[in-house]
């Protein structure tokens, strides 16, 4: 695919980059233009949904939720091999290769679950050990 | 080449039986190293769940049986010689090769880290031998790519493995830092890496090796495109160079070769090197081989400050571990040469440096393993005084790795070296400047090899030190195959050349076939 | 017994290396039955030797001999590959006759060999064997290989078993130095393969493949191989400049080793001067005969000149060695018959006379516990045996005709007259100062004071304990065992020197003719 194509397949995004970027600018720019300014200690304290905040901002997070989020996210990409699989299975069935593809997606249900063995056997899932 | 099938053909259920016949024959035995394994992987990680503590020594046998079946089950298949899955990868005689020589690694690196583990309290193993696998079986696909894509799926692979390998020891922030600095800086060269992809891939539409090529010997480099292509290969030169620890992107590899625990430093400057070395020759000799005459005054100058640069560092470090982590760097640089020169013998000089290379280093670090304390003391130059009196098997295998890593005949490094200048030789003209500074730093690694025979044999020493810990019988196994392997390449090199031959004349031939 | 296929070479290079593995690996035995192990290598080897010696006893064989061939590694043009002309055949013996002289040297008190012993013996086999490699490889990276081989127990005999601590710095002088030169060699090696192999053939360094590829080449790149090679050998040799490492080896090795360092180590560079670079580049070679003769010349005027100034003995006989070395390097690059002739009859006598007179030294310094001149002088009377030894060999030395050296430098004296009257001018007055240096220190040794004078050692280090233990006494036997035989030779070859020339002329014509024929239609 030589330059030209590549570029045009892709103007789109640029076009779509580019009016995001004028946007955002732009409503930023009036923003300073029309707003007064009058600066205050109150107001140039973090915005933290109207309550005033407390502590630091640089708290330590257990571990567990980092753990908790990588579990999710493995599991949850699970879904996005799914759903192909699932909507194309039909069109192998067709070609006979049923089994075949029955067989493969057991395969990586089968890894996910010695996953989730392992995970649960090193009590990754417990909140409290 | 576009792809077979698109991801919307994908998302909406609309692939054809058509398009799966386009897809040509997949075969499944090409990979066998991959899927064993893959599966030993798992198999390890279980057993470690439901086995006793007491017994969790058994892994390390499992896993070198895991490795060794790897290494083996390339042979099981003929392979086509042609790229599979679509020109993903490549199953030639190649790949076959880096199938023994890094499985080899990784079999070894296993059985020298029991003994290891235990005498520094580690009682995490089974995510440590599966780590080891799976950073092996990524340093194979690394070194079978034909794909882009591939080639840094693969590169990431292993890439996170040896992260938590390097920061693996409990309680040792050097090990800590060591990770953590690999993790940030190797991401980074990873970075330019996928950015020179992506420019070569904006360039002509393609990730594989062998679309490119042809697309480079049709179109002219002066062509419109040809500024995405050059800036692509400078940026694909810095990841590589990283990689392959070339000097002035070396920074990294002393820090972590001396923090990671030593049978991993092991396996990164044995199998990590051999693998990026491959995939340097499959990307650079092969896919990027029409704009040869952009890319070699490139290494030119790597090779020769790599050169310079790893031996005169090295000359300097007290610590063991940081002159084998320089004397890589400095090796890096004689492997340079070789892929340079982009000849036939350059090639086979390269190959079977690798081999040679992985040989003496292993031994090199498992005798640095034999002699580390739990604390990582024992690491000194001066640690090594009276080694020749206190456990002479030990001194000999160190002596003999040293001897072949400075390229004395008539071990294996001799055969490497000669063999790589004689592809500079070959090439001629400027070339004939890297055998000449090859030659000379050789002189220079010699002096600092030599400091450490010197203080096995030469001193008279005074000092007790705790030497004559028994070997354990496995990291004996390791010592034996690397002294007996030193030799061995040497003086039957004639037969290792015919393999490496053949190897060797896969790297040209594969890209050539284009889809 | 089949000459052409019974591998003779083989046996007499790797014997010393099986009975280097005996020693190293036989449990727990006797000293003195590994000391007779080793002592029983040694003699097996050289009477082995003697037999290729006596295939060219009827002094008209020409070519090589004893010829084996295996291919080892063909990307290099590797092979196994050995034969022995008449001059290499000399070497052999020479090789393994000096060998064994070291090997029986290194029992008696002043061998000084005084721990793991058997590492020592096994290393000296080694360095004999991989010597006599160096002389019979007719492949250049196989010889290469042997080169470079010889580094490894030369290394170790001098760090480990030297004198004093200086050792271990001689050791790494003496390897960084012989490496950086042989480097050179080994990428002029991998150049002629590919300059030198057609497309598509196998290439091959065999010496007379490549012999006759060479003359194909441009006199450029003859020029520049030329000096790479030269480069290993000058180191080797060595000439000035090049000679910094060889004063501290000699004098830190222990006396076996400097025995074989001085004896026949530094005749491998010689030789190889001779072999891959008069005969292999017959074209440079005379080129660059000039500069080469002008540098044998400064080799013999420094040698002497640095031997006449110096206050230990030792090291007085090591620049001697410089000096002497010098005359070889001058009669090979006459580039005649009768230069080269001397040469290697100079190679051999000096072979001789030098590892007796490192001996004698040691041997007296045995008893003096000293190398130092000043601290001896009128010895004549207290040992008058040992007196009269110095005497034969302090002649043999300066060249007085009756006694071995004189032969091989009138020869080579002759030859570079034939080349140039400059060179046997300024060689000439080499041999004055060689009869000013010997004579001097045989005086202050044995003659000057009326009292004899011999120095307690100042310091007493456990070594030198041992020294003065030895009683004063005149020869003993294990020393008449050691330098009779030597001293016979000294005199025989003295005599009859056409012993070793008589062998040799057919060959050295025989190789001059062919380079001859090799050069006329070039030029």
């Amino acid at each position: 695919m030589p330059l030209e194509a590549f570029n045009l397949a892709y103007l789109s995004v640029v076009i779509f980059t580019i009016v995001i970027a004028v946007a955002g600018a732009s409503l930023l720019v009036l923003g300073i233009l029309f707003r007064p300014s009058k600066p205050s200690a109150m107001k140039s304290i973090p915005y933290e949904s109207g309550v005033p905040p407390v502590g630091r901002a640089r708290e330590r997070y257990s571990v567990r939720f980092y753990i908790i989020a990588m579990l999710f996210v493995l599991f949850d990409i699970e879904a996005v091999f799914l759903y192909p699989w699932a909507i194309n299975f039909d069109g192998f069935v067709r070609r006979g290769d049923g089994v075949f593809i029955l067989v493969e997606m057991l395969i990586f249900i089968f890894i996910l679950l010695l996953g989730y063995a392992y995970a649960w056997k090193k009590g990754a899932l417990d909140w409290v050990s | 080449m576009n792809l077979l099938i698109s991801s919307s053909q994908l998302f909406q259920g609309k692939i054809t039986p058509e398009d799966l016949d386009n897809l040509g024959k997949i075969e499944w035995g090409a990979l066998w190293p991959a899927w064993v394994a893959s599966l030993g992987i798992l198999l390890i990680l279980m057993v470690d769940l439901v086995l006793p503590q007491a017994q969790r020594r058994l892994l390390a046998w499992l896993s070198l049986l895991v490795a060794i079946a790897s290494g083996a089950s390339t042979f099981i298949t003929d392979y086509s010689k042609t790229p599979l899955f679509q020109g993903m990868v490549a199953a030639d005689d190649l790949s076959r090769f880096m199938a023994v020589i890094i499985f080899g690694t990784v079999a070894l690196a296993i059985m020298a880290s029991p003994d290891y583990l235990a005498r520094l309290g580690i009682e995490v193993q089974g995510e440590y031998y599966a780590l080891i696998l799976a950073a092996g079986c990524g340093m194979w696909l690394l070194s079978i790519a034909t794909n882009f894509m591939i080639l840094f799926v693969a590169l990431e692979l292993f890439s996170l493995a040896l992260y938590i390998l390097v920061g693996f020891l409990p309680r040792s922030l050097r090990s800590h830092e060591a990770g953590f600095k690999y993790f940030l800086l190797s991401s980074f060269a990873s970075a330019f890496m996928l950015y020179g992809i992506a420019l070569l891939f904006g360039a002509y539409g393609t990730t594989s090796y062998s679309g490119l090529r042809s697309q480079l010997a049709a179109n002219s480099i002066h062509s419109q495109n040809g500024l995405l292509v050059l800036i692509g290969l400078a940026m694909l030169s810095v990841g590589f160079a990283f990689k392959i620890s070339a000097v002035p992107f070396h920074m990294w590899t002393p820090d972590v070769y001396e923090g990671a625990p030593t049978p991993i430093t092991a396996l990164m400057a044995v199998g990590t090197k051999a693998a990026i070395v491959v995939a340097f020759l499959r990307v650079f000799n092969g896919a990027l081989e029409p704009i040869a005459a952009y890319w070699q005054p490139i290494l030119y100058v790597l090779a020769i400050i790599t050169m310079i640069g790893g031996n005169l560092l090295a000359m300097t470090q007290t610590n063991v571990k940081r002159m084998l982590a320089y004397s890589a760097v400095a090796h890096a640089g004689y492997i340079l040469i070789g892929i340079a020169a982009n000849n036939p013998s350059g090639l086979q000089g390269v190959l079977f440096y690798l081999l040679s290379y992985s040989v003496m280093t292993t031994g090199a670090f498992a005798v640095v393993i034999a002699l580390e304390g739990p604390r990582g003391e024992g690491l000194e130059v001066a640690d090594f005084t009276g080694l020749g009196r206190a456990n002479p098997w030990l001194a000999a295998v160190m002596t003999l790795c040293l001897l072949s890593l400075g390229g004395i005949p008539p071990t294996a490094g001799f055969f490497g070296k000669a063999l790589v200048f004689s592809g500079a030789v070959q090439a001629g003209g400027w070339q004939l400047i890297l055998p000449l500074v090859g030659a000379v730093t050789s002189v220079i690694a010699v002096f600092y090899y030599f400091r450490i025979v010197v203080r096995m044999y030469l001193v008279d020493s005074l000092v007790k030190l705790p030497l004559a810990r028994r070997t354990a019988f496995s990291l004996g196994l390791v010592l034996l195959v690397a002294g007996v392997g030193t030799i061995a390449l040497g003086l039957l090199a004639g037969f290792a050349l015919n393999w490496v031959e053949q190897a060797a004349a896969t790297v040209g031939q594969l890209v050539a076939i284009s889809k | 017994m089949n000459l052409a296929t019974f591998p003779l070479l083989s046996i007499l290079i790797f014997l010393p290396f099986i009975g280097a593995l005996l020693l190293v690996t036989v449990p727990s035995v006797p000293e003195k039955a590994l000391y007779w192990l080793t002592v029983g290598f040694a003699a097996l080897s050289f009477g082995l030797s003697l037999v290729v010696l006596l295939t060219f006893a009827d002094g008209t064989k020409t070519g090589f001999y004893w010829v084996e061939r295996l291919e080892w590694v063909r990307a290099l043009g590797l092979n196994y590959q050995l034969g022995v002309d008449s001059i290499s055949a000399w070497l052999v013996v020479l090789t393994t006759f000096v060998t064994l002289v070291a090997v029986v040297a290194s029992a008696d008190r002043f061998g000084n060999i005084q721990s793991r012993s058997r590492f020592f013996w096994a290393w000296l086999l080694v360095l004999g064997g991989s010597i006599v490699g160096v002389f019979t490889s007719i492949n250049l990276l196989l010889f290469y290989l042997f080169w470079e081989l010889m580094l490894i127990p030369a290394y170790f005999m001098i760090g480990r078993w030297g004198a004093t601590e200086l050792r271990v710095s001689a050791a790494i002088r003496f390897v960084l130095f012989t490496l950086a030169g042989s480097l050179l060699m080994l990428i002029a090696m991998l150049a002629l393969i590919f300059t030198t192999t057609p497309a598509g053939a196998a290439p091959s360094l065999d010496f007379m493949t490549i012999r006759q590829a060479v003359t194909g080449l441009s006199q450029e790149t003859q020029r520049w191989m030329f000096l790479a090679f030269a480069a290993a050998f000058i180191v080797k040799v060595p000439l000035v400049p090049f000679h910094s490492w060889q004063p501290d080896a000699y004098v830190e090795a222990p006396v076996p080793a400097t025995v074989m360092l001085a004896g026949v180590m530094s005749k491998t560079g010689a030789y190889g001067f001779l072999r891959f670079g008069v005969l292999l580049f017959p074209g440079p070679a005379r080129d660059f005969a000039p500069p080469m003769c002008a540098l044998a010349l400064i080799s013999i005027l420094y040698g002497a000149l640095a031997a006449l100034g110096c206050g230990n003995l030792k090291r007085l006989l090591a620049y001697s060695s410089l000096s002497h070395l010098g005359f070889v390097v001058l009669g090979i690059f006459a580039i005649n018959s009768q230069g080269i002739n001397g040469a290697v009859l100079q190679m051999v006598n000096h072979g001789i006379t030098t590892p007796a007179l490192f001996l004698a030294a040691a041997a007296l310094a045995s008893r003096t516990g000293t190398n130092d001149l000043d601290k001896m002088g009128g010895l004549q009377r207290r040992w008058p045996r040992m007196g009269a030894l110095f005497l034969i060999l302090t002649l043999a030395s300066l060249g007085l005709p009756g006694l071995n050296q004189f032969a091989g430098e009138f020869l080579i004296l002759g030859g570079a007259f034939e080349a140039s009257s400059i060179y046997a001018i300024f060689g000439a007055i080499g041999v004055v100062l060689a009869a000013w240096y010997m004579m001097r220190v045989f005086q202050t040794v044995w003659h000057s004071p009326e009292e004899p004078l011999v120095a307690e050692p100042q310091v007493v280090t456990p070594r030198q304990a041992v020294r003065q233990a030895v009683p004063s006494t005149d020869m003993r036997l294990g020393e008449y065992i050691l330098f009779v035989p030597l001293v016979v030779l000294v005199i025989v070859l003295g005599v009859a020197p056409i012993l070793v020339t008589g062998v040799l002329d057919s060959t050295v014509s025989d190789w001059l003719n062919q380079t001859a024929a090799l050069l006329t239609p070039k030029r």
